[in-house]
């Protein structure tokens, strides 16, 4: 199945697109999702993903404009949308 | 009391329903602590004081800087080299001279974010380092004060205000400082200044009591395209700042 990803901040100018799409295997979750982009887009992989290659807990993750704890269990479906941003302090 | 040379200055905004001489009485009593006062915080401090908020607690350390000039409205070029606090006191007093401002030449810390909260009824949050957001949204949760939180990046911003007891915070959004985070970043000085005016609008909202704050929600928004986002900020159970506060029935 396809998800695609709304990616905001840093992680836009990292991926060099707004929306990759990535493809997953049924019942994966967000956390499964992101490491595939991360995996896709190398540039993506030291901010979203921990020395352990988990997600870190700073990257923000919103599904149907709610925001989800990176490591959500409810799993995605095809055409599920993710919202990616990294933190922002720029003032 | 509202002076009526003070009605004659505010009469335009008294219009807006809700506003009156009420509201605007109460942006003459209202004390409102903005830490850094640079692109973001600048706007923020230029509109409230425009605006007659009777109190400005302004926290900004260093000297002007020729970079600063591109996005720092309330720093000078024949300002270079001196004090930023100067420079802000004195711009914010040529807009308004009612205005009291308060002016701090240290950016917020442990030694001094205890105080300085403690003397603000909204605190905003306009600094660029996490660390500093951080501290201040500790404190103002520990003294159950409004912060309101505004950061931009390159031509992106997001704006929320976290109400203690109400709403997550800010270590709820981000639990900690992110280590890809650095210190110069790109910025257009029209961006930092329109989420500085959506903060300011939203302290406004907070004192009068008029509209909807941006309470739970995070509003998102990136000028290379004008794509909006809102969406609902999560509470997080383990949130080492919140976790103990009593959110009623919730």
């Amino acid at each position: 199945m396809k998800v695609r990803f709304q990616l905001w901040g840093q992680l836009r100018k990292a991926a060099g697109i707004p929306a990759p799409e990535v493809e997953l295997s049924f019942g994966s979750v967000a956390a499964d999702a992101i490491k595939v982009l991360a995996d896709d887009f190398p540039d993506l992989q030291s901010i979203l993903l921990d020395d352990g290659g988990e997600v870190r807990p700073i990257i923000l993750v919103f599904r149907d404009g709610q925001q989800l704890e990176p490591h959500d269990s409810e799993p995605l479906s095809e055409g599920s949308e993710l919202t990616l941003m990294s933190p922002i302090a720029g003032g | 009391m509202l002076t009526n040379a003070e009605k004659a200055i505010y009469e335009w905004q008294m219009w807006v329903p809700g506003i009156g001489e009420e509201g605007q009485q109460k942006l003459k009593d209202a004390t409102v602590l903005i830490s850094r006062c640079g692109g973001l915080g600048g706007l923020v401090a230029y509109e409230l004081a425009a605006a007659g908020v009777g109190k400005l607690v302004i926290a900004h350390a260093g000297n002007v800087k020729p970079s600063d000039l591109h996005r720092q409205l309330l720093m000078t070029a024949d300002w270079v080299g001196k004090p930023r606090i100067d420079s802000i006191a004195r711009r914010l007093s040529d807009l308004n001279p009612r205005v009291e401002v308060v002016g701090i030449p240290e950016n917020i810390s442990e030694d001094n974010v205890s105080k300085l909260v403690g003397r603000a009824d909204v605190v905003v949050d306009c600094a660029p380092l996490f660390e500093e957001r951080l501290l201040l949204n500790r404190e103002s949760v520990r003294q159950s004060k409004p912060m309101v939180e505004c950061a931009m990046y390159e031509l992106q911003f997001h704006i929320t205000t976290f109400l203690p007891s109400k709403s997550p915070c800010l270590a709820c959004l981000h639990p900690e400082a992110p280590s890809h985070w650095k210190r110069k970043f790109p910025v257009f000085g029209a961006v930092s200044g329109t989420v500085g005016c959506m903060g300011a609008m939203e302290t406004i909202k907070l004192i009068t009591g008029i509209g909807e704050p941006l309470t739970g929600s995070l509003l998102s928004m990136d000028l290379r395209d004008f794509q909006v986002m809102k969406t609902k900020i999560a509470r997080r159970k383990d949130c080492t700042v919140c976790a103990d506060a009593d959110f009623g029935a919730e």
